[in-house]
């Protein structure tokens, strides 16, 4: 054993992750889409209370249907966490309790984020080539430039203009609301017991997938039950943090896919976040052939999603290191490139493209993807590998 | 497409009452400063570099959520480590039963050290872990730790979350396994 120690203690000074930036940023990105999901939760919690008292002194105040009102929209008893940051330096700010926000789409034309629980201060950088869109419940907030607060109210959806103007729509109507002003969106009634396609969809541009269905909530395949609809009703409310993704939260993905594929638990929802989420459930669960069809949706109805092509990489590393499909797998990677071509996954998709066909014993296209990834990457740090896969030696 | 996910920034903050005393430990600091070391221990730990990434993504996202229960701020590259070190001993479980069931794709630990490794270390430390795969994972853990992360016995103690007597124990029991396996040529 001594020896063996011995030589070890020399040798084991070269065992190390091949860690690269480009990696590095990979991964943050990964991290990045879970913790939007899951970060505001704590401060949900913790600022309950205060949330409680601000909702009732704005129900008391606020009671008719887009009626302007001159009202200071400070809260003194909130802490101010800084939610999501862009380039341009338009952020989002949490406000009186607990706002969570997920990021529909972020592109240069166009920014689409969701409110999903409690009151958040949207701070935009004036940029008239670009819409800037908060969802909340059915209500849509439309913006160029401005300073705003969107806040979820038991009875409707708040808005209040610091600076600047809006649109805010909904069903019962829509109109401008100016600096100074805010007004009180209440939940339509006639929404109540309508299909939940037309309370939790996304707003109009994300549902222009062409011939894809988009329902509000998509199922995972279930072994157990193979007869289960691929869709099912949401809530009138969805549930954003069910048991599954708590269970998922805590690293046990195991039990979250248990508890994910059961009947009569929550479904999947349509959008990025929850999807990808789902596949991690399903991949790092021991269930990898059903993380497939998550990512399909992904990639089939929200492709312009800024997720998107990361979906399409762990899609690829999923069939390539878990479902022995590198057919498929190679296809996948192809696709993480076209998505994001100059992207942080780009150079790894074309390493992994050329071993996915090497795995699949297509060794002309192997060597064809090799060498587009010399070209590419002339110093690329896969190149070993590439150069060996590919048969290039 | 331009890199629109990377313009995000999410905020985790310490406890409260730490807050006076320290700056937010956010995720970019958090990952800027412990992401290759993370990479690092999850690759000696779990000897294959398809499971670090994950690994390193599970890492962090526990370390957010759970950043504001951390009182010691100083003591938060120990703390990645201590759960670095749970997720691979997951991952490792899991790894087994899928051995067990024939599952698990031979792994090949060729890529298990940098460019620069010699033919003989390179073999040497292959060999070394396919030993280690069948090594149940609290063993595996330990031994690692002690041997090829360097760690002393105090630190695999408290890194497996056992007691010392424990460690020596799973430590002993690792390396019995490999000196049988290494003395049969």
């Amino acid at each position: 054993m001594a020896d063996l120690l011995e030589r070890l203690s020399d040798a084991k000074g070269h065992v190390g992750p091949n860690w690269s930036p480009d990696r590095e940023r990979a991964v943050r990105l990964r991290i990045e889409a879970g913790v939007a999901r899951r970060a505001p939760r704590r401060a949900l919690v913790l600022s309950a209370a205060a949330l409680a008292v601000a909702v009732v002194v704005l129900v008391l105040r606020h009671g008719s249907v887009f009626e302007p009102r001159e009202t200071p929209i400070a809260s003194a008893d909130s802490r101010p966490t800084e939610l999501l940051r862009l380039d341009d330096g338009s952020n989002v700010t949490s406000k009186s309790g607990g706002a969570h926000v997920a990021a529909l789409e972020v592109a240069p034309n166009v920014v689409a984020l969701r409110l999903d629980t409690g009151s958040a201060r949207f701070s935009v950088t004036h940029n008239p080539a670009r819409v800037f869109r908060v969802t909340a419940r059915n209500v849509t907030v439309t913006v160029l430039g401005t300073i705003f607060t969107v806040s979820l109210e038991p009875k409707g959806v708040h808005v209040a203009v610091e600076r600047g103007r809006v649109h805010v729509a909904s069903p019962l109507g829509e109109r401008d609301v100016s600096v100074g002003e805010d007004a009180v969106v209440p939940d339509a009634p006639e929404i109540v017991g309508v299909p939940a396609a037309s309370i939790a969809a996304p707003p109009p541009d994300e549902a222009e997938a062409p011939d894809v269905p988009a329902p509000s909530e998509v199922r995972l395949p279930m072994p157990s039950t193979p007869s289960a609809p691929s869709t099912v009703p949401a809530p009138s409310n969805p549930p954003r943090t069910s048991s599954w993704r708590e269970l998922a939260e805590d690293g046990d993905y195991a039990s979250a896919y248990k508890m994910m594929t059961a009947k009569g638990a929550p479904a999947v929802r349509d959008e990025p976040g929850d999807l990808l989420l789902a596949a991690d459930v399903a991949r790092l669960g021991g269930h990898p052939e059903a993380a497939v069809a998550a990512f399909q949706r992904v990639l089939v109805a929200h492709s312009s999603d800024s997720r998107a092509p990361l979906a399409a990489f762990t899609f690829g590393r999923t069939l390539l290191d878990q479902l022995g499909e590198p057919h498929d797998a190679a296809e996948a990677f192809a696709t993480a490139r076209r998505l994001d071509p100059g992207g942080a996954l780009a150079q790894d998709a074309l390493a992994r493209e050329v071993e996915s066909w090497s795995r699949a014993g297509e060794t002309s296209r192997a060597r064809d993807r090799a060498e587009d990834y010399f070209r590419l990457y002339p110093k690329g740090r896969r190149a070993a590998a590439v150069r060996r896969l590919g048969g290039l030696d | 497409m331009p890199r629109h996910q990377s313009a995000i920034r999410v905020v985790a903050r310490l406890a409260p009452e730490m807050e006076d005393a320290t700056p937010a430990l956010d995720l970019d600091t958090l990952f800027r400063r412990y992401a290759p070391y993370v990479a690092a221990v999850a690759h000696r730990l779990l000897g294959r570099d398809g499971d670090v990434d994950d690994t390193v993504q599970e890492v962090f996202l526990v370390a957010v959520r759970a950043v504001g229960q951390l009182r010691d701020p100083t003591a938060v590259k120990a703390w990645l480590a201590c759960i670095a070190v749970r997720i691979a001993r997951r991952r490792l479980k899991r790894r087994r039963l899928r051995q067990f069931f024939g599952l698990d794709d031979p792994a090949v630990y060729d890529g298990v050290v940098d460019a620069g490794a010699s033919p003989e270390d390179r073999a040497l430390l292959a060999r070394v872990y396919r030993v280690l795969d069948g090594i149940p994972a609290n063993q595996r853990i330990a031994w690692s730790l002690r041997y090829v992360e360097g760690e002393p016995l105090e630190s695999v103690a408290t890194l497996s979350g056992c007691s010392l007597a424990t460690a020596k124990r799973r430590i002993s029991a690792a390396a019995k396994t490999l000196e049988e396996a290494f003395s049969d040529g």
